[in-house]
Formats: structure tokens, sequence, C-alpha cells
């Protein structure tokens, strides 16, 4: 055999090879049929595809959740517009203040009752969702978004705490 | 006038009946083959090239240029099954950050801030 065409051969063999190992561990190994779905899933729907698959949800326990998601999803819309403004309000009255007078100081304590607000809706919602789940499922999916809280996040909020006597007004990303 | 093939016949003849006087030595053969394995020992010895040694003489051995492509197909094949893994564990933590950010509001005006 030729020198040439036997690393041709070995290049040929090597690519189809690699190919079956990738659609191997794509179709069955680690992905198993859920992860079309999750491709082809868009906007919201892709997320609740990972979570059916990820808590292997029922029809049932699945259209459950897609239904509190909906629900939930106008009250964080809402939420998100109260933050936004809240946070534009407090920069814009930064920038104007020199001090912190009594309407920074009551921005800054609408801007911490907003964010009590979103903690205790999410933690509401997580636990509307974890209440649809079986008794293991509820606890690992409870677990998992909690620590996703804003509430949980460290990096910052101490800080914010001390100055302004609330927790930092932006959540997840300080 | 010659031709061309008449001047390449009286070349050729030429060429036949020069004989240079050139000695060699007797021993100039053993030599060369001295220097050229005391070269082969300079050159430091890589795993690439054993692997090439190796897959190079195995072209004159069936069964060894079998297990090279028996070798080179199972890795290849591994290579592949685990980027699969690779590739479906990132979907599936961009996923799960996809997810909690879709209940979090603060998530959401950030996203909605670093917007232009």
């Amino acid at each position: 055999m030729k020198r040439g065409v036997f690393i041709l051969l070995l290049l040929v063999l090597g690519a189809a090879a690699w190919a079956c190992g990738y659609s191997w561990g794509h179709g069955v190994g680690w992905l198993r049929s859920s992860v079309p779905d999750m491709h082809a899933a868009h906007g919201g729907a892709a997320e609740l595809e990972w979570l059916r698959h990820e808590f292997r949800l029922t029809q049932e326990q699945f259209d459950t959740v897609r239904r509190l998601h909906a629900e939930y999803e106008t009250k964080c819309v809402t939420m998100c517009d109260r933050i936004v403004q809240s946070r534009r309000k407090l920069k814009e009255l930064l920038a104007r203040k020199p001090e912190v007078d009594a309407e920074v100081e009551q921005a800054v304590r609408e801007s911490s009752d907003i964010w009590r607000e979103c903690q205790l809706a999410m933690l509401r919602h997580i636990r509307s969702v974890g209440r649809v789940m079986n008794p293991e499922q509820e606890k690992r999916y409870i677990t998992l978004m909690e620590k996703h809280l804003p509430i949980f996040s460290t990096s910052d909020n101490a800080t914010m705490m001390k100055e302004t006597g609330g927790p930092s007004p932006s959540g997840m990303h300080p | 006038m010659q031709t061309g093939n008449e001047n390449d016949d009286s070349l050729n003849k030429l060429l036949r009946s020069w004989q240079p006087q050139v000695d060699i030595p007797s021993d100039f053969q053993r030599n060369v083959w001295q220097r050229i394995e005391a070269r082969e020992e300079e050159s430091p010895v890589t795993w690439w090239r054993i692997i090439a040694d190796w897959m190079t003489q195995g072209l004159s051995h069936p069964v060894r240029a079998t297990a090279v492509l028996v070798a080179v197909s199972l890795v290849a094949g591994g290579m592949g099954a685990v980027q699969a893994r690779d590739s479906a564990a990132a979907l599936e933590l961009r996923m799960e950050s996809r997810y909690t950010a879709s209940i979090n509001p603060y998530a959401q005006a950030d996203a909605r801030q670093v917007q232009p």
C-alpha cells in the first residue's frame, strides 16, 4: 500500500469515526431525545424544555409548570420595568445632587422595596413550581433555583447594605 | 553539416571512452554509513517520530496497518463522543442560565440596560 493512500485512508476513517462518536454522544449517551427539542424551541419554550428534560417532568407536570411560568412572566416584566425606572431615577438624582438628602433617601428606599418584592415574588414562584413536582424533584429544583436568587449574591451586597441601609438594587449583577 | 543524431552519437562515444582516474578510499562506503548513523543518533527521538516510524513500518505489515487504522478510528470516535458530551453539558448550562434569568427580574433589567 502506498504511503499517501494509507494516510488518506487514515484521515477518512478518522473523520468518519469522529462523526459517528459525535452523533452517538448526541443521540444516545448524554442528551437523549430532548436536545433536538431544546434546539428547535424558541424564546421561553427552550428554557421550559430544559426544565422538562432536567427534572424529567411528566406532560401533566409540564403543562402546569408552563401555565405558572406564563402567569409569572407578566409579573416579572412589570417588576423589570419598575427596576429599570427606579435605577434611572436614582442615577439622575445622584448625578444632580451632591448630598444624600431626603429625596435620595426616598429613591433608595423605593429601590430596596422593589428589591424585596422581587425576591419574594421569585421565591413564591420557585416554591409554587416546586410543588408541582414530586418531593425529590422539588428538593432538587428549589436547591438549584434558590442559589440563583439575588438575595444570595454576595459580591457587592454587603457594601451596598452598609451604604444605603438596604440591599444592592442590581441583584445578580451588582 | 552534422545532424543532431550524429552529434549525440559522437558525444556518447566520447563519454564512453572517458575514464577519469579518481582514487576512492577502500572504506569510503563504510565511512558514509557511519556518518549517517552518527547523524541519526544525534537527532532527538521525539514521540511523533516514533509514531511516524511505526506507521511507516506498518505499511509493509498488513496486521500493523490494520492496527493503526483501528486505533485511529477508536481515538477519533472517542474524541467525537467526548466533544458531543461537552457541547451537551454547555447547552444544558446555558439553558439553566436562561431559565433562571427568565424568572429573575433583575437579570432581565440588567439585560435590558445593556442593550443599546
